[in-house]
């Protein structure tokens, strides 16, 4: 009886960590992912394990907080630091949330030009779609159908086992550091740190965390909520990996347009395989696109005390329905310029927000560290290494990427 | 209220500022007579303990050091714009007793403005010489404040003016504002959130709900058991079950003491099943097995929305004997207008409406004025059904029955409205515009 109690109880409280892993595996991590197998094999795994490294701890730095001080990351930064820092703070999160919001529309762009409907005619319905949902629909609903979209994905894992991998080759390529010296390598490992960890994903998880009202005395299970879900989102992104490496690498084919990244699911579904990618793709970009815009809203109004929610009329919080219908207006304009490759735009999109990322975890290793936020629960020595480590990493290669750029 | 006096030094036109924002002088220059720059004016020390925080001390930051001193001698002036600090012999400090710091403890942080009934961020503060004493007079939480903060009052001004929109005042005369921020146990205010208390139990839930989930604890924590069981019944479900999982046993159960059994039913079916069990434990054995039924009734059913807490009396008494009898138990408003009459088995044989008691003769007996003529609904009836008969017959509630015909409880219109009504309503008009 206990032990049912408890699980109950854990169930009640799982939720956040794994919510928001799912949502990292957006249209720009598939497409990331798919990148990454396809032009470079085996061959950044390695890099995969220390960002899931990474990922655990911040995400868990992020559920620490949450608990702890009962308030959201923004919230947090204005508070400690500033409304200064917090503009700051805010300009950094809305221009890196623009971006994947960017990536994301392309993301339904590509997914609906699977099935032959030009972004000319899907761009705008939908963006019309997502704003009455928001308004005037009822969200929740709606966010239950697109997530049951994205179980396509599922296709990925089944197609990995299909295609029967070495699976010695691939455990070695991620404990073995190995790295090819070219600006594009650097480019497409800087993307996957800003998908992975993605700094809209910080406030969304806090945020939720906050919502959920859960104490420290059941910290422990959100904990676990948060490994689970940081193990989830990094086996996704490494069976996807494995499907384009042993399809598109090995034909050496590269990914230029969404029906090439289909190409790695044919071992399972031959040459309907593009309908699993469509079905996917847009289920989890159209979900991306409500989120983002609405938690980027969120957190700004939160940190400079402007009324926020959905529940709100337009005229009682302007702020707050302006940065959503803005973001998605900029979106939406930016995907119809004609002869964009949506591609590219999805792949620069996540290397912004890799770049920008650092930014986001200084604040927070800063916040998780002051003894007057969190009294007795700052970061272990370990969680600092690996958290500033983290940063350092990304520093390092986002300078390796601009230094490169120069040279060439 | 800014007095000027022009202060010539050196040629050039200096005003002695009386009345200023905060965040014009926060991190400016401290100068001495000499004009030596002794450091960066960094915070102030106030001390709540009479009427408007008072400032009493300051902090200087120099070279990297904090020093405190005496809130004497310091003048705040201003030249074409500029903000100048000037000290003639400052006096280091240790402050022993205050209540907090204005930049640590109050700017950006959210204080509750009690007359705007809402949740708001201290962008700056308003800081005015009263009698010699400089103390905070208001909070300013808009738009233009953020402008200045940021260095760009002016970008704000330009905006407003080009969307023709009125640049609303927006500040809070301190004594509309409550603090939320207690720094720590001993620099406690010294009474905790005293003017929430004033508000009415309905605006304070809406208060609370904006509320992070601590602030919120700490709030309801210092709420008397009346207030706090008023203004739970009045929360959101969701935000109910949160408090009632994370706020200590201690003030549960006063609270629940307060409550009408049929509210803590509802509240119990929101919160996990361990946490509903404990409170059930914690709970005297007739109400706990009270609430305990309750919870068994289906939704839409009218036990389900019945309340437990009712007037019923015995058919034997007089109307003077009842009057004094309502004297003594003091009912709430809504269940006071009908008073039910019951016989010895506790079935219903008769109604009275408070006015009849009124008008009737003192020693007149129940049982000789009383309306026979009595609507019922049974416990497990539908809540539509209820409403069908309320509105036939221009109840404001209804007695329900069980099966045996005993009286068990009453249905009030304004409960069906907020329990069946306002969810649907809410769902379909889902306003924005």
């Amino acid at each position: 009886m206990k032990g049912k109690k408890n699980l109950l109880l854990m169930m009640g409280i799982i939720g956040p960590g794994i919510i928001t892993a799912n949502a990292g595996n957006d249209a720009g991590g598939i497409t990331t992912y798919s990148v990454v197998g396809a032009h470079y094999g085996y061959s950044m795994l390695w890099g995969m394990l220390i960002i899931g490294v990474g990922l655990a701890v911040i995400q868990e730095m992020n559920a620490r907080m949450a608990v702890v001080t009962g308030k959201g990351l923004s919230d947090l930064i204005r508070e400690r630091f500033g409304v200064r820092w917090a503009f700051f703070a805010m300009l950094v999160l809305l221009i890196a949330n623009l971006g994947v919001c960017i990536g994301d529309f392309a993301g339904i762009a590509a997914s609906l030009e699977l099935f032959n409907i030009s972004k000319y005619f899907s761009i705008p319905v939908i963006t019309l779609l997502i704003w009455v949902l928001l308004t005037k629909g009822d969200y929740s609903k709606a966010e239950k159908v697109f997530f049951v979209l994205t179980l396509a994905f599922i296709s990925y894992f089944i197609t990995a086992i299909l295609v029967k991998p070495d699976w010695g080759h691939v455990i070695t390529s991620i404990v073995r550091p190995q790295a090819k010296f070219d600006a594009g390598y650097f480019l497409v490992l800087i993307g996957m740190v800003g998908t992975t960890i993605t700094p809209y994903m910080q406030f969304y998880l806090q945020s939720s965390i906050v919502d959920k009202g859960i104490s420290i005395k059941e910290y422990a299970y959100e904990k676990l909520d948060v490994y689970i879900g940081t193990a989830f989102a990094i086996i996704t992104a490494l069976f996807i990996t494995i499907c384009t490496a042993e399809t598109l690498f090995k034909a050496g084919i590269n990914i230029t347009y969404a029906q090439d990244a289909a190409l790695a699911l044919k071992p399972l579904a031959g040459n309907n395989s593009f309908i699993l990618l469509a079905v996917g793709l847009f289920g989890a970009s159209l979900l991306a696109c409500c989120v983002i815009p609405l938690s980027t809203a969120y957190a700004v109004c939160e940190a400079f005390g402007f009324e926020s929610g959905v529940d709100n009329k337009i005229k009682e919080a302007p702020v707050f329905f302006g940065i959503f219908l803005l973001m998605l207006i900029i979106s939406a304009v930016v995907i119809l310029v004609p002869n964009i490759s949506l591609i590219k735009i999805i792949l620069f999109t996540q290397q912004l927000a890799g770049i920008l990322c650092p930014i986001v975890l200084i604040f927070m290793v800063k916040l998780v560290n002051d003894e007057e936020v969190m009294g007795a629960h700052t970061n272990t020595s370990l969680q600092n290494f690996i958290a500033k480590g983290t940063i350092i990493l990304i520093v390092i290669l986002t300078c390796i990427v601009l230094a490169s750029n120069f040279i060439s | 209220m800014q007095v000027i006096i022009p202060l010539l030094e050196g040629g050039i036109i200096m005003e002695k500022l009386f009345s200023f924002f905060l965040s014009k002088f926060l991190y400016k220059k401290v100068r001495n007579e000499d004009g030596e720059c002794i450091g960066k004016l960094w915070d102030m020390y106030v001390t709540t303990e009479d009427g408007l925080p008072r400032i009493i001390g300051y902090q200087i930051k120099k070279n990297g050091e904090f020093i405190n001193c005496e809130f004497k001698n310091i003048n705040f002036y201003k030249e074409n714009e500029k903000a100048i600090i000037k000290i003639h012999g400052e006096r280091e400090i240790i402050l022993q007793k205050y209540s907090y710091l204005l930049s640590k403890h109050l700017l950006d942080r959210q204080i509750v403005d009690i007359n705007g009934k809402k949740l708001v961020r201290v962008n700056d503060l308003r800081i005015a010489e009263i009698a010699g004493e400089y103390r905070v007079i208001a909070v300013d939480s808009g738009a233009l404040s953020l402008g200045r903060r940021l260095g760009a009052e002016k970008i704000v001004e330009y905006f407003f003016k080009f969307t023709k929109k009125k640049l609303e005042d927006t500040l809070i005369v301190w004594d509309n504002v409550e603090s939320l921020e207690m720094v720590n146990n001993n620099l406690r205010l010294s009474v905790p959130y005293k003017k929430l208390s004033k508000l009415h139990p309905a605006d304070l839930a809406d208060i609370l709900e904006d509320m992070d989930i601590n602030y919120r604890k700490r709030v309801f924590e210092s709420l008397d058991e009346n207030l706090a069981a008023d203004t739970l019944e009045e929360i959101d479900a969701e935000i109910q079950a949160d408090l009632l999982e994370n706020i200590s046993e201690s003030k549960r159960d006063e609270v629940l003491d307060n409550m009408p059994n049929d509210e803590i039913a509802d509240m119990l079916e929101e919160v996990d099943e361990e946490t509903a069990e404990r409170i059930l434990l914690s709970m005297e054995k007739e109400d706990a097995d009270e609430v305990r039924n309750l919870m068994q009734y289906e939704d839409e059913t009218v036990g389900s929305v019945m309340n437990t807490d009712f007037i019923s009396l015995n058919i034997n008494i007089t109307a003077q004997e009842t009057i004094e009898l309502l004297r003594e138990m003091n009912p709430d408003d809504e269940v006071s207008h009908y008073i039910y009459i019951v016989d010895e088995e506790e079935r219903i044989k008769g109604v009275l409406s408070l006015k009849d008691i009124v008008v009737a003769k003192p020693e007149a007996n129940l049982r000789d004025i009383m309306n026979e003529d009595i609507v019922c609904i049974k416990h497990k009836d539908s809540v539509h059904e209820a409403i069908e008969l309320s509105t036939k017959y221009n109840f404001l509630s209804l007695p329900v029955v069980d099966e045996e015909e005993k009286l068990c409880g009453i249905i009030i219109m304004n409960d069906i409205i907020e329990e069946i009504f306002i969810p649907m309503w809410r769902r379909r008009f889902r306003k924005i515009v």
